[in-house]
């Protein structure tokens, strides 16, 4: 019955308990959209690159050398010369190496030209392999391999015929259509950048940009004869020890014949994610501040009420209801704003995620699970319903006290 | 056994007031003092005053909303001073029903509700019985149309008759009314009151008004002037 009441007496200020109610949405939205953003970004980030010991570009900023050869975003400022490559490659420090090269692209997919031991040594998450969910890696010169939301955005499959352009953007004007490639392997979603990728074998980069015409042929063993020579934009190195990572960092940072850098991706992620974490502690303190203020909004809603709840209390009151009850019913419906305030806010969020999973994906490889989890999002419902109901004790306070100085007098 | 003896002496008074004193403040100019008032079981008395003479005061007081007093207030036997705050609520509830000037009614909730909510705050007692009720609407002219209207959109007159419906709604046995008719019309306010003092024939009923041409009704007719003067009379002796 009293419940009744309090609904009843809601839904008789409907309007302004529909404002409040979304003004509370609205920062709940804001409070677990930022939260489960910040949480899905950095459990994608750790999970970007594992089993790499080193990272290796020409002489750059870890952070720059980081973003264009795991996430894919910026350039290399230089390339590699082949010679070097070899160099290094051939210290007994080694135990495997990737070499990458960037800069052609397909359909707004950075196209990365690598060897086999890319599907072998690179790993994702807790050291998981890549693995294939259709075909295998390339074997032949004009074969490609495609990252999964490559595969499912453009909509390839096996023994598609493609053709690559140059250049990093969506709209390009130099298409070497003269070489098209076949589709021979997609690789299962990692939920990396790695799905957003297209990987053709490293000889071929080089032969569409010499603008030389080769027949297909099946790549060798040693793959990288004399004829082909490419410059790398980057590649990963494994060490044979753990120890020697430091050591081998060290000497390639010295390199001679031309200035490396070369990053441990594990303390790269975590420098970059600093710098991002500051912004995450600001969006943080600025989703905490929409909230306290939708909060403080709904307590003046319900000071402003309580004028023309006087006579609702008086007859409450007169009918032998507890002054305690003026508390409750106050209590209750600050409890109920928030609650469902929070609830709208959170299928707001899910709803929000849903429409625009496929926005980030496409735009900045952001892979967002539009499920947000209740249980890590169910503190914001209960320190704000929890807030809620202390602010309501200053109205419902103010109410009781005026109750009890009224007395029945309307 | 002083208690039980106590109680059955004042059995037949429904109110009694002894050498009650009520001041808001040191400072405040108003106080009320009522040195020896009784109402007897079923009376329907007429108290009439000048508004700020203190008659709402008064009515909290009896009601167990006022507090802090000096004196003895017995309702229904009952020493309103030995109660608890929550305790005199659900004395109120219980007993006493109660009748504003107008707006008696929360205005979100059908009239019925409105009239069942009084059941809410008594102590558990038997589920209402709708005959009763039946013949309280009947008596009031209540229709189950009506009933199920919103009290907002019911007019004054209507929603004073649910208020009555509501005050009576559990037999209390004191019913107070504070100036039930000042916001109807000459004919409605005859009408209203004759309804009430029917349907309320088993109950006491204090009645508040300031308006003298309605005391013809009640068996009694005090004035809280009458009421205070008395005080003065008895400490001059």
């Amino acid at each position: 019955m009293m419940l009744n009441v309090v609904l009843a007496s809601l839904w008789s200020r409907r309007i302004m308990a529909t404002l409040t109610c979304t003004s509370i949405a609205i920062s709940m939205l804001v409070l677990i959209g930022v939260e489960h953003i910040r949480a899905e970004v950095k459990s994608n980030f750790e999970r970007t690159v594992s089993g790499v010991d080193l990272i290796v570009g020409s002489r750059t900023s870890g952070l720059n050398l980081l973003l264009f050869s795991v996430f894919k975003i910026g350039n290399p400022s230089n390339n590699i010369q082949w010679e070097s490559y070899q160099n290094i490659v051939d210290s007994n420090q080694v135990a495997w190496s990737v070499p990458l090269t960037m800069g052609d692209s397909h359909q707004g997919f950075s196209v990365i030209g690598t060897t086999g031991g890319y599907f072998e040594y690179f790993k994702f998450g807790d050291q998981q392999k890549i693995t294939f969910a259709q075909g295998g890696a390339f074997t032949r010169l004009y074969e490609v391999v495609l990252g999964a939301a490559v595969a499912k955005q453009l909509g390839y499959g096996i023994n598609q015929s493609l053709v690559m352009s140059h250049g990093t953007g969506k709209v390009s004007f130099t298409h070497h259509d003269d070489h098209p490639f076949k589709v021979v392997g997609i690789l299962a979603s990692t939920g990396t950048p790695a799905d957003q990728s297209l990987y053709i074998p490293i000889q071929s980069i080089d032969v569409l940009h010499k603008k030389k015409h080769i027949h297909d042929e099946l790549l060798s063993e040693v793959p990288l004869g004399l004829t082909f020579q490419p410059e790398l934009s980057a590649f990963l190195l494994g060490s044979k020890s753990k120890i020697g990572v430091l050591r081998l960092q060290r000497d390639i940072n010295q390199f001679k014949l031309e200035p490396l850098s070369a990053i441990l991706p594990v303390i790269a992620l975590r420098e970059l994610w600093k710098i991002v974490g500051a912004v995450e502690i600001s969006l943080r303190a600025i989703s905490w501040l929409i909230l306290t203020t939708a909060l403080i909004c709904m307590t003046t809603m319900l000071l402003a009420s309580m004028k023309e709840r006087e006579r609702e209390l008086a007859v409450l009151r007169a009918l032998g209801a507890k002054a305690h009850i003026i508390i409750l019913l106050i209590g209750a419906e600050a409890f109920m704003l928030t609650l469902i305030g929070s609830f709208v806010g959170y299928v707001l969020v899910t709803v929000g995620l849903l429409l625009g999973e496929p926005l980030l994906e496409q735009h900045f490889a952001l892979y967002i699970s539009p499920y947000v989890n209740f249980r890590a999002v169910c503190h914001f419902f209960l320190i704000s319903a929890g807030a809620a109901v202390l602010l309501s004790f200053i109205p419902a306070f103010l109410a009781y006290k005026k109750s009890l100085l009224m007395g029945l007098k309307q | 056994m002083d208690m039980y003896f106590l109680c059955v002496i004042f059995m037949p008074h429904s109110l009694s007031i002894k050498d009650l004193f009520f001041t808001w403040s040191k400072q405040s100019d108003f106080s009320l003092r009522i040195p020896n008032w009784q109402v007897s079981s079923g009376e329907k008395v007429f108290l009439y005053g000048r508004s700020g003479e203190g008659k709402s005061t008064l009515l909290n007081l009896i009601c167990g909303i006022q507090n802090n007093y000096s004196g003895h207030i017995q309702v229904l036997g009952q020493d309103m001073a030995t109660l608890k705050q929550r305790q005199k609520d659900a004395f109120r509830a219980n007993n006493i029903g109660i009748i504003f000037q107008q707006f008696n009614l929360l205005p979100y909730l059908s009239a019925e509700q409105n009239v069942l909510l009084a059941q809410r705050f008594r102590r558990a007692s038997p589920a209402p019985e709708s005959e009763a009720l039946a013949t309280i609407y009947d008596r009031l002219e209540l229709s189950p149309n009506l009933l199920q209207q919103k009290a907002e959109e019911l007019s004054v007159g209507q929603q004073q008759r649910v208020a009555v419906a509501r005050a009576l709604y559990g037999a209390p046995s004191l019913i107070i009314a504070d100036e039930p008719t000042s916001a109807l019309d000459s004919q409605t306010r005859e009408q209203f009151i004759h309804l009430l003092l029917d349907c309320a024939e088993s109950s006491t009923v204090i009645f508040v008004s300031h308006d003298m041409s309605l005391a013809s009704h009640f068996d009694k007719k005090v004035g809280l002037t009458e009421l205070q003067q008395h005080r003065s009379d008895s400490n001059d002796a």
